[in-house]
Formats: structure tokens, C-alpha cells, sequence
């Protein structure tokens, strides 16, 4: 059995959750380009940017939370955002949340 | 205030209070998605009165899924948002049965279903009992990490946020 998920498959890790929830927006969503994780140093959230053109485009960054369910049993935030304004945001044009960090980032799908 | 200006108000107060009991521990699913389906709701019936709906017009609860005819006839609304039109169509065809899914949460449309305020009837013969929605695990609420909701999120921000650039 993984270490990673429970009897019931529910995620035990942040990382595993982040990859679970990336999943169906990469099978829903041709078009999208990558979703980006970012490591929560306490290790306790869920932290994601999803990048695909077929969002509006606001210029910022718009953070989505969600608490934990039996599901995905860590609080989510999320956000979405079209590739330019991902450049902008590696360019630091768009800011990230507080102690979000684009030196840890990675693509989760 | 104008008639107009209350329905924009109500449903900014509404999406409001839902993205805090989404964010909010123990808190039962039904009722977040209870202040999703008014939002939604009273949003809707904000774009139509925009669009020259008659007052009288605007009390039915099914109110949402009626907004897609409007929104596809005003492909201008996918620039304004600076949104491709080609997702903007997606969105709406991709997002349909969700949009469905948030209005049938009111009691006058879920008729025999399960609806976010009432105790409804579930099961049948012997196994036949009420439930609270308090109880319940509705299956709209599952969808809320996947795409399709994450979009509607956004959705809706940008138009309560933007609604007299928009219409």
C-alpha cells in the first residue's frame, strides 16, 4: 500500500494533494499551459497558480481558498491566470501572496 | 437606491460570505453552497434587468442557467473581459451542467431533491427517512477544486466587480 494515500485514497502529503487536484484541470483543460506548485513552509497548505489562456485576464492575481475536506484533507488556495500574466508574474510585475515563493516552484502538471 | 443598484449590492454581499464559509472549518457544505446558488442567483437577475427584463420577471429562482443566452449574445463581454472568445464559449458550454447544478440547490427548483434549506425525503420503501441538508453530502460540492468551479469563481468576481464596465 503507498505511504502516500490512506486506505481510501485520500492524499496524506501536501505534494500528493497538489498532484490530485492538478489532475482533472490538466485532463479538463487542453489548453492549459502548467500548473504551478508552491511549497507552504509549514507544509500544512496547498498552494497553486494554474496558467492557461482561456481565463480572463485581470492584470492580478486572484487567490481562491478552500478548506479541507475528506478528499483533499489540507486547506487549497488557488488561482488562475493566462501565460502573459504569468511572464508578469515571474517578472514580478504581479505579486504573489505573502511567503509564496517563485525560487521553490514547480509544475505539478 | 435604484432596483438595479440592489441587485448588484445583494449577490456582492452574498459571494462575499460564501468565499468565507468556503474557507471556513466545520462549517457544513450547505451552506456555502447556499450563498453560492443566492449569489448566483441575484447576479443573474442583475445581468437581465441590465438587459431590460421586466422587474416582474426577475422572481423566478431558475435565473443562472438563463444568464448563458445572454452572455453568448454579447460576444463583446469576452473582450471586455480580455478573454479569448473561444474559451469564453467553452467556458460557458463546459460549465453548463455546474451552472444547473447551483440553481436546482433552491427548494422551488429541486422540487423532490435535495435542496440546501429544507430536510428532504431520501430512500425508499422501509429505508425511506428525511435528511437535513446539514447531513447531506451534496455532489455539486465535490466539484468545488476542478476546473469548471475554480472558472465560476473567477467568473463571477469579475463580473460583480466589473459589472457597470460590463453592461
Amino acid at each position: 500500500m503507498s505511504t502516500s494515500y490512506n486506505r481510501y485514497g485520500v492524499p496524506k502529503t501536501v505534494q500528493h494533494a497538489a498532484h490530485d487536484i492538478a489532475a482533472p484541470h490538466r485532463s479538463e483543460d487542453a489548453a492549459m499551459t502548467g500548473m504551478f506548485g508552491f511549497p507552504d513552509p509549514d507544509d500544512r497548505e496547498v498552494w497553486l497558480i494554474k496558467v492557461t489562456p482561456q481565463t480572463p485576464r485581470t492584470g492580478e492575481l486572484s487567490i481562491f481558498g478552500l478548506r479541507g475536506d475528506p478528499t483533499v484533507p489540507f486547506r487549497v488556495q488557488i488561482g488562475e491566470i493566462t501565460p502573459d500574466e504569468w511572464d508578469d508574474l515571474r517578472a514580478r510585475r504581479i505579486p504573489l501572496p505573502p511567503r509564496w515563493s517563485l525560487g521553490t516552484s514547480k509544475k505539478v502538471a | 437606491m435604484s432596483l438595479r443598484r440592489a441587485y448588484l449590492r445583494q449577490p456582492r454581499s452574498d459571494f462575499a460570505v460564501f468565499n468565507r464559509l468556503l474557507e471556513w472549518e466545520s462549517v457544513e457544505m450547505c451552506h456555502w453552497l447556499h450563498y453560492l446558488q443566492m449569489a448566483t442567483e441575484t447576479l443573474a437577475k442583475a445581468v437581465r434587468l441590465e438587459a431590460g427584463a421586466r422587474p416582474d420577471l426577475v422572481y423566478s429562482h431558475i435565473a443562472f442557467s438563463k444568464l448563458t443566452s445572454l452572455l453568448r449574445a454579447n460576444p463583446g463581454l469576452a473582450d471586455a473581459m480580455a478573454m479569448r472568445r473561444s474559451g469564453f464559449a467553452a467556458w460557458l458550454d463546459a460549465s453548463a451542467s455546474l451552472r444547473a447544478s447551483i440553481e436546482t440547490l433552491h427548494p422551488h427548483v429541486a422540487r423532490d431533491g435535495p435542496d440546501v434549506e429544507y430536510p428532504f425525503l431520501r430512500g425508499g420503501g422501509a429505508g425511506e427517512t428525511y435528511v437535513a441538508p446539514a447531513d447531506y453530502n451534496f455532489s455539486i460540492g465535490n466539484e468545488i477544486h476542478g476546473p469548471n468551479a475554480l472558472r465560476l469563481r473567477k467568473f463571477v468576481m469579475i463580473l460583480l466587480d466589473q459589472f457597470d464596465r460590463l453592461f
